[in-house]
């Protein structure tokens, strides 16, 4: 398999993080999302996979062909992309031509492997069986327009978890504060006891506090940074 | 290869007898249970009654050391559909039924009382003997029961309380490599005419058998090596479908907005991420269950898992995803431990959990529970294995509940419920959902290695008009796969990489001691299917059941706001050929 990143990618992405989010393209947020931090084992840190699945927000060039944005902005190397991010959605739409398509301000990008069965066959990229999907689907989405800086939301899938995940939540993603109350939820006080401590706004908290601290803080959104434990 | 003919009906009491293949050797698996009912069973006879004839199959390759070709398949006439039926499992039986020389058990006649009966297979003959003493039992308190019984070196083919109750959503269940009731063949009320034939269980004994010998060993063990390693390398069979089984595909049919929500009525599901293949895969393994596992000895693929509870004791099987959306999404639960307690009650019961997750969906838009509730779902259910008045309606399936309840959303095809993928999403889906032999299927279809086979030609994939003919052609390759013993999902290494595909057709060759081609294989399905359509059309299903339901035309499905577009017309033109 394909390495995920380029050497250039990484660099590329870990400057537009430096850069940090805006949740929407006309609102200066710098001080509107809430920074959160762990350290942890690669076991612990695939606890925070369910966040990617339902997609966490990054700013970017938009205006850009959908293979632009994966090189440029995640940092995906074109063979991994073409090798393994074998389903892509743009607005809920299956993506073939990853050079014509291009990403809106506001838009979804959904990434995932290959898929079985005839969904999985008709939705892949390039399918043969394309002709299954949807008549009215657009076959090349987006009109060309001039790159400016907008806001996506970018989900994660399957096979593409492990292997682009950890080194996206070691940069940081924005989610709104409710998705991370809900993920936090969920997960039992098993697996997060031996987490040690969390940084929040780059301050030292004790990991049972987390829950109530979030409660309570007015930011709507959540910059969270989960870093493998050296 | 033999048949094994037990007639129910018989004077005296159950008749054993056995014969040759005859007619029907060089068929197994669907192409076999197809061709026996087509021949034997009269089309317009009462499903329940002793005209109709219930067919268990292997696979061509079953009991053979070939990788994953343990799927067994049941053909009869089907008291849910009305017309021929062939459902089909995985399991250990198919493997041992082959290694005891048994092509296809055909169960036939009535008993003349209802006394349950319990069948024997072992090398040294069949025994079919009353034992009242099962009644109304659960297919796994069953199952413990046979265990005590006859020790641990069997498997058992069953049916629970809904097969005993002869309810159309009755599933049969095979026992998987942990002896447990979990495999089912599930579609189309299989378990219904099993009941109605007196038969409890079939136990069959695997002690002393060998697994069958190839003409051309050499040459088949050559292409099992190329076979298995194709599947192993694939991304599909070797990566995605071992770490989240099945119910990978939650995540991605969602964000196609294909994810058929709320009894059909929407194309999302909000919080779908709570119950999809990675978040499954992932609670599984927390919890000391297991996520990757295979359904019968000799899979490569291993989609299958083991759920545990938060206790880690032992659920149900890695439920898949058909079940999570049915029993899911489809009824707005996103909860994994109540998906997995209402798949155990389906396997226990005996129910299609397709089936029954399309009923629930539809009573709880009649108002008998609210969207989202599971304790409510799981109530439902028990009132099902019960025979209760209402579980006797929710048994019967999504298309008797609506009736009784007046639903006008009802979504099912000859009277058999939509599985996962909404027909308005992806449309060419809805195509073989509508013109399918079997009633509402996604397996109908699903063989995707048709450009390999060159099944139909080339079609344009960007040509609207494409769908029907991608979907006659799909029918007619996942016929002859359906005939094989082999796992549908082989189909994607077998697409993408052509060597895999040829080392599938050296396996039969080199079993078989034959020369068959891509052609041969093409010729098969293709027979299969008319067999199956004359079947149907003599039973009284005509072209004017080969649609969807008015509200796929009617109302649109969010997000993408669309209807189902593909007109009668072209329906009817999938099977002319």
């Amino acid at each position: 398999m394909n390495r995920p990143y380029t050497p250039a990618g990484i660099k590329i992405f870990f400057k537009c993080c430096m850069e940090k989010y805006s949740p929407h393209t006309s609102e200066n947020c710098s001080q509107s999302f809430l920074s959160v931090e762990f350290h942890l084992s690669p076991d612990q840190i695939s606890s925070f996979f369910p966040i990617l699945q339902k997609g966490f927000r990054a700013k970017a060039r938009v205006g850009v062909s959908v293979q632009a944005f994966l090189s440029d902005h995640l940092g995906l190397s074109v063979e991994y992309v073409r090798d393994r991010v074998k389903t892509i959605f743009l607005d809920g739409k299956s993506v073939d031509d990853l050079d014509q398509t291009l990403i809106r301000d506001g838009s979804t990008l959904a990434l995932s492997a290959a898929l079985p069965g005839l969904a999985g066959a008709v939705l892949r990229r390039g399918s043969p069986f394309a002709g299954l999907r949807s008549r009215v689907e657009e076959r090349k989405q987006g009109q060309s327009t001039k790159p400016e800086e907008g806001v996506i939301l970018i989900k994660l899938f399957n096979l593409l978890l492990p292997e682009v995940g950890p080194l996206l939540l070691q940069k940081g993603i924005l989610i709104p504060r409710e998705d991370f109350q809900g993920f936090w939820r969920q997960l039992s006080e098993e697996t997060w006891r031996g987490w040690g401590k969390a940084r929040v706004n780059g301050k030292e908290s004790e990991i049972h506090l987390l829950g109530p601290l979030i409660q309570e803080n007015p930011h709507p959104w959540i910059l969270l940074e989960v870093h493998e434990k050296i | 290869m033999k048949i094994l003919r037990i007639n129910m009906g018989a004077a005296g009491g159950p008749k054993v007898s056995e014969e040759p293949m005859g007619q029907f050797e060089g068929l197994g698996g669907r192409g076999l249970t197809s061709a026996i009912v087509a021949k034997e069973v009269p089309p317009l006879c009462h499903p329940l009654g002793e005209d109709n004839k219930l067919v268990i199959a292997p696979g061509l390759l079953s009991g053979t050391p070939a990788a994953i070709s343990g799927r067994v398949s049941v053909g009869c006439k089907s008291p849910l559909t009305g017309g021929i039926k062939e459902a089909n499992s995985g399991g250990q039986p198919s493997q041992v039924l082959a290694m005891l020389g048994y092509g296809a058990i055909i169960l036939e006649g009535k008993p003349k009382d209802d006394t349950l009966y319990k069948v024997f297979i072992s090398k040294e003959g069949v025994k079919v003997s009353p034992d009242n003493s099962l009644r109304m039992l659960g297919n796994y308190a069953l199952v413990e029961k046979m265990k005590k019984d006859h020790g641990e070196k069997i498997c058992c083919i069953s049916i629970g309380q809904a097969g005993e109750m002869k309810m159309s959503a009755a599933s049969i269940a095979f026992t998987d490599m942990e002896l447990r009731p979990t495999r089912h063949a599930g579609r189309g009320g299989v378990g219904a005419v099993m009941g109605a034939k007196g038969v409890k269980v079939i136990v069959v004994s695997d002690a002393g058998t060998e697994r069958r010998t190839p003409k051309n060993p050499e040459k088949f063990r050559e292409a099992n090596k190329k076979f298995a390693e194709g599947l192993k390398k694939h991304p599909v069979t070797g990566e995605g479908l071992p770490a989240y089984g099945t119910n990978v595909l939650t995540n991605v049919i969602n964000e196609a907005g294909a994810y058929p929500t709320k009894n059909f009525m929407w194309g999302r599901f909000d919080t779908c991420q709570k119950i999809s293949g990675e978040t499954q895969a992932q609670t599984e393994t927390s919890r000391g269950g297991l996520a990757t596992h295979g359904c019968h000895r000799g899979c490569v693929i291993q989609c299958s898992g083991i759920f545990v509870d938060k206790d880690g004791h032992y659920v149900t099987k890695q439920p898949e995803y058909e079940t999570v959306w049915a029993l899911g999404g489809n009824c707005c639960i996103d909860d994994l431990d109540v998906i997995a307690q209402l798949d155990r009650l389906c396997d226990d019961i005996g129910v299609d959990t397709i089936e029954m997750g399309a009923t629930i969906g539809v009573a709880m838009e009649a108002g008998l529970a609210k969207f989202g509730d599971g304790q409510a779902s799981i109530n439902l259910l028990k009132e099902v294995g019960k025979g209760s008045p209402i579980g006797r309606i929710l048994g019967n399936g999504a298309a008797v509940t609506g009736k009784v309840f007046g639903v006008e959303r009802v979504p099912v095809v000859k009277g058999q419920a939509l599985p996962a993928y909404d027909p308005r999403g992806i449309q060419g889906i809805g195509v073989t959902y509508a013109t399918s032999t079997q009633g509402a299927d996604h397996t109908a279809g699903y063989a995707v290695a048709t450009n390999i086979m060159k099944v139909g030609g080339y079609v344009d994939p960007l040509k609207p008009e494409g769908q029907v003919e991608l979907s006659r052609n799909l029918q007619i390759a996942t016929a002859a796969i359906d005939s094989t013993g082999m796992c549908l999902f082989i189909a994607f290494a077998v697409m993408d990489q052509p060597e895999t595909f040829q080392a599938l057709i050296d396996l039969l060759n080199g079993f078989y001691g034959l020369n068959l081609t891509a052609d041969d294989v093409t010729a098969l399905g293709k027979q299969i299917l008319k067999t199956e359509r004359e079947f149907n059309l003599r039973a009284g299903l005509t072209a004017k059941q080969d649609r969807l339901p008015d509200f796929f035309k009617k109302e649109t499905l969010s997000p993408h706001n669309l209807t189902f577009m593909v007109k009668d017309e072209e329906l009817d033109q999938v099977f002319n050929w």
